[in-house]
């Protein structure tokens, strides 16, 4: 890119859960969660400002309690990360009875790594019950990939756990991007990407194998600065590629 | 020139119902006479709003402020687009605390940094009588203000026309 002076006007955005197409992550490899490919005409760049990143996981649990049982223990596939700023139950721990009845259940206790003890049960009665969760098992990162997916960099790269635990909203602490001022032309991909051997559910209102409603500590939010490409020297494209082929 | 926090019961603050699913004011200050109201890049935002069923609007609401000249329709959004989400997951104690305010901040765009640096009305340089700052909401859900969970405020520098004239 040529030493002249650019005039670039720039709106701040957040792209969120609903701006990207989410998918299944295949468990136990590097896939992606969430991919937003930036629109035509447009440039994004990722600023220094706050990231909101919180994945959820999903265990099942069917059973039938027993004669003079009203409570129930479920141990979880895997540990709870705990948000300091929310609370155990319908917070980081989502119950959700699917069967006899739909509805959110709320009498339950946390027990941390992965306990979770439904009360208030009727005896001798058939639940179906799913738990939601925030996490603590693999790796995240979001990456850059170029509009043909020959260049490719991370600009975010951390432990799920430290993620979901982190409070993200302390300005001292919260999650900032581990690189900055990355052009980001149009067509180029921006996905969330994981290597955990847990599906990931991310909050939509859409239930699907890798999104619910009830997974709402699940989400991402992306700060964004937009610009449109017409304002940006001729040859951006290929200087946006360089910059992911170099870092 | 103080610092003033402005919130739903504020002398010049007018709520109203939002329209379902339309960038819509949901309070509206009017600027009255003899003042001018600034706001401070990284201004803290707290927000509850709750619908008529007393739960909390949609986490995918989308708030902004923005604002409006006395004559004319244009509206001028002044900062990042914030996602309803981060509001409703923490409580409004948290909210008021200096250590959980990462997401919540007001940030000017470039637009709005340029009126400022042409000398063009702003809200970075100040809002003279009349004008409305008003705070936006895109929603799938109608904010009902009868509700005592609903709340919000932000601070804002006020000044005397006087004092602005001397800037």
């Amino acid at each position: 890119m040529d030493n002249e002076k650019l005039k670039i006007t720039r709106h701040l955005s957040r792209i969120t859960n609903k701006d990207f197409v989410l998918s299944a992550n295949q468990l136990n490899y590097e896939s992606e969660i969430a991919t937003y490919v930036v629109p035509a005409n447009r440039m994004f760049e990722i600023p220094n400002d706050f990231i909101g990143l919180k994945l959820m996981t999903k265990d099942h649990f069917a059973f039938t309690t027993g004669s003079s049982e009203t409570t129930h223990v479920c141990t979880l596939t895997y540990p709870i990360a705990p948000d300091p700023l929310i609370p155990a139950v319908g917070g980081y721990v989502v119950v959700h009875e699917t069967s006899p009845a739909a509805a959110e259940w709320t009498n339950f206790t946390v027990t941390l790594p992965k306990t979770v003890t439904l009360a208030g049960l009727t005896s001798s009665k058939d639940y179906v019950f799913d738990i939601y969760y925030l996490f603590g098992v693999g790796s995240l990162n979001i990456s850059v990939l170029s509009s043909d997916g020959t260049a490719k960099t991370k600009i975010l790269e951390r432990a799920i756990r430290a993620v979901n635990m982190l409070n993200q909203e302390d300005i001292r602490t919260g999650l900032k991007p581990g690189m900055i001022g990355l052009c980001i032309p149009e067509r180029y991909k921006i996905q969330v990407r994981v290597i955990t051997p847990a599906p990931v559910i991310l909050y939509d209102s859409q239930e699907t194998s890798y999104s619910s409603p009830w997974a709402r500590e699940s989400f991402i939010e992306l700060p964004i600065n937009e610009s449109s490409l017409a304002e940006w020297p001729k040859g951006i494209e290929n200087y946006a590629k360089q910059q992911l082929m170099g870092l | 020139m103080r610092k003033e926090n402005i919130h739903q019961n504020y002398s010049y603050v007018t709520t109203l119902a939002n329209i379902a699913n339309a960038d819509s004011p949901i309070a509206i200050l009017t600027v009255p006479a003899g003042r001018v109201y600034r706001l401070q890049d990284g201004t803290p935002l707290v927000l509850k709003l709750v619908k008529s069923d007393g739960t909390e609007i949609s986490r995918s609401s989308e708030v902004y402020i923005a604002w409006q000249s006395p004559v004319g329709k244009d509206l001028h959004q002044a900062g990042r687009t914030m996602n309803y989400g981060i509001f409703r997951r923490i409580s409004i104690s948290d909210q008021e605390n200096i250590n959980t305010q990462a997401r919540r901040l007001i940030e000017f765009d470039d637009e709005e940094i340029e009126r400022a640096q042409q000398g063009k009305t702003s809200l970075i340089t100040g809002l003279t009588s009349d004008y409305k700052i008003l705070l936006m909401l895109k929603s799938p859900d109608v904010v009902d203000w009868t509700q005592a969970g609903c709340e919000f405020n932000f601070d804002a520098i006020v000044l005397t026309e006087q004092e602005f004239g001397k800037k």
